[in-house]
């Protein structure tokens, strides 16, 4: 078997391994036998565990993804979803639909339009002539955003605070269904897996892939509009989550996963994996009390980066 | 025959100037053709819009008698093949990965590459003697290394013309001249475009040569109507002279004559 391919299974297996610990772990006891019978065990399992368990995978799976595609846009190996301005983006719209008092609904669809909304201004504003142009508009604005956030915060009324804090530092306990997380992840896989050639020939240059027969501009505007798809949605399901759009594709590349047809469901199922793996931490190391997902995600993400960095010198 | 590439009344511009306006260029299988010119005249945009990945600004190029921006990208790219000045490379990947992607426009979208692609890629790997290297990462190479690899990639490519930005770049004499004799060796049933620096080198193993001159002017023919010592001058705006060598000229710039005639500023 190809190295490749064994990678994939590895990191299959992983996060198999992963959901059923997920699901296991909580401050109640559950055991396997609850997923056929019924009463409190078995509610509590399906109901609670398993969309909060898919929550984060796809979340997770989510974010990874796109940090991939983002990274090959931009050809920078520190790119992440983020790096554009989109998190800045989704939380100002997020905050002002909790200012206006809207419910959870209103600020996860503010979250998305939000996020969309940043990412197509960031375009409109630069288009893709130069990357550098691109990466710098997008920071840019994700620093306007961050200046926006902070105003929402200085005038937001004390009982709002909290949860404002807690969307900021990446959610996953706000009970969102799982079904969006799970669409945009099966789209956004069937529509990057078959770029995944063109990609690893994009990787090195906008010139070198348009002598070999490749059209760029298309290609380009197809990696823009699914990472704004896939992060729009994961920013909805768990509000603004670091580090797993950055670690996990340039971990996997590390472990050689260089080609795209490899690293994309390897960044999927890895990222997946390590935010459900965050969740769990969250939610049982001061149990009953529950810790934001994003700031475990990013106590981990921390050290594992800087491991990766040491690595390379 | 037709000529793999034409170009009729094509005009360039290389950021503020003229690589070339209204040129009309033929290049025919088994010629070998030099182009020569000073830093920033445009030889590098030229080559870039004969194969149709920079905008030209008036003119049409053709490719085997058709129309290059009627072409898909991807049949363009299995007539021309451009090896550039300088690689970039980003991400890590293997020797035989990066040499792999040439072979990218014969294999179809929905396909991955067969034994046959990685047995073509092995064998480009040992033409340019990187064989062994294989699995090695990219970047861990030197800058010589990287370019036989660049060259390599250009191989398992196999375009009908090879149009070639400094393909001596980064390499020792040794493997300077391997490097153009193997060249060479595919050119009879090839035609191959270079943008060379050395004069000399030009001499050795072109058979035509296209000299990029002041403010878009052009001049081209058969090398031995071209390439001499009052040709060079202009060209260079320095004065250069040449001695008989056992490959036919040797040009050198020449600091004994004082640059009666010409401008000053080459020293």
């Amino acid at each position: 078997m190809k190295s490749g391919k064994k990678l994939l299974l590895v990191l299959t297996l992983v996060a198999a391994a992963s959901m059923m610990l997920a699901l296991m772990s909580g401050s109640a006891r559950i055991g396997w036998q609850a997923i056929s019978g019924s009463g409190l065990d078995h509610e509590m399992l399906l109901h609670l565990r398993l969309p909060r368990a898919v929550n984060a995978f796809t979340t997770g799976a989510l974010l990874a993804l796109a940090g991939a595609l983002m990274q090959v846009l931009l050809r920078n190996p520190l790119a992440d979803p983020y790096v554009l301005g989109i998190s800045g983006g989704a939380a100002v719209a997020a905050l002002s639909a909790m200012l206006l008092g809207l419910a959870s609904t209103g600020s996860s669809v503010g979250a998305f339009l939000g996020a969309m909304l940043s990412m197509l201004l960031v375009f409109g504003l630069s288009g893709f002539e130069r990357h550098s142009r691109l990466l710098l508009t997008g920071i840019v604005v994700a620093s306007g955003w961050g200046a926006l956030i902070t105003l929402i915060l200085a005038v937001a009324p004390d009982r709002e605070l909290r949860g404002m804090l807690f969307w900021l530092m990446g959610n996953l306990d706000n009970s969102s269904p799982a079904y969006p997380g799970l669409v945009a992840l099966v789209l956004g896989l069937t529509l990057s897996l078959p770029l995944s050639r063109d990609l690893n020939i994009l990787a090195r240059g906008n010139l070198v892939a348009s002598s070999l027969g490749i059209p760029v501009k298309r290609l380009q505007l197809s990696i823009y509009l699914i990472c704004a798809l896939l992060t729009s949605v994961a920013v909805m399901t768990a509000g603004s989550i670091g580090f797993v759009g950055l670690i996990v594709p340039h971990g996997l590349r590390r472990l050689g996963g260089h080609d795209h047809r490899i690293l994309l469901p390897g960044a999927a199922l890895l990222g997946g994996s390590l935010l459900l793996l965050a969740d769990t931490l969250a939610r049982t190391v001061v149990a009953p009390q529950q810790l934001p997902a994003g700031a475990i995600m990013a106590l981990i993400g921390v050290p594992l980066f800087l491991y990766l960095l040491r690595g390379k010198s | 025959m037709i000529p793999l590439l034409e170009a009729h009344q094509l005009s360039v511009l290389a950021g503020e100037k003229w690589a070339c306006k209204g040129l009309d260029l033929s290049i025919c299988q088994g010629e070998v053709w030099g182009i020569l010119g000073i830093n920033g005249a445009g030889k590098t945009s030229l080559l870039h819009a004969l194969c149709g990945i920079r905008e030209i600004q008036s003119g049409q190029i053709r490719l085997k008698g058709r129309p290059i921006a009627e072409m898909k990208r991807r049949e363009a790219a299995r007539i021309a093949g451009l090896l550039f000045q300088d690689s970039e490379d980003h991400f890590p990947s293997t020797v035989l990965e990066t040499a792999l992607i040439g072979r990218h426009p014969h294999i179809p979208p929905w396909q991955r590459e067969s034994q046959e692609d990685e047995a073509i890629a092995l064998e480009a790997l040992s033409a340019v003697g990187l064989a062994g290297m294989a699995q090695r990462l990219a970047n861990t190479l030197s800058g010589g290394e990287r370019r036989r690899l660049a060259l390599a990639t250009l191989l398992v490519q196999d375009p009908a013309l090879y149009l070639l930005d400094e393909p001596t770049n980064h390499l020792d004499l040794r493997h300077q001249i391997e490097v153009l004799d193997l060249l060479a060796s595919r050119s009879a049933e090839k035609a191959l475009v270079m943008v060379l620096h050395d004069p000399n080198l030009a001499e050795r193993y072109c058979n035509r040569i296209l000299m990029l001159l002041e403010e878009g002017q052009t001049m081209q023919g058969k090398k031995e109507d071209i390439l001499n010592e009052s040709s060079l001058s202009r060209l260079y705006n320095c004065p250069i002279a040449s001695i008989q060598g056992p490959y036919g000229r040797i040009f050198f710039a020449d600091q004994t004559v004082p640059a009666s005639g010409l401008k000053a500023g080459c020293l």
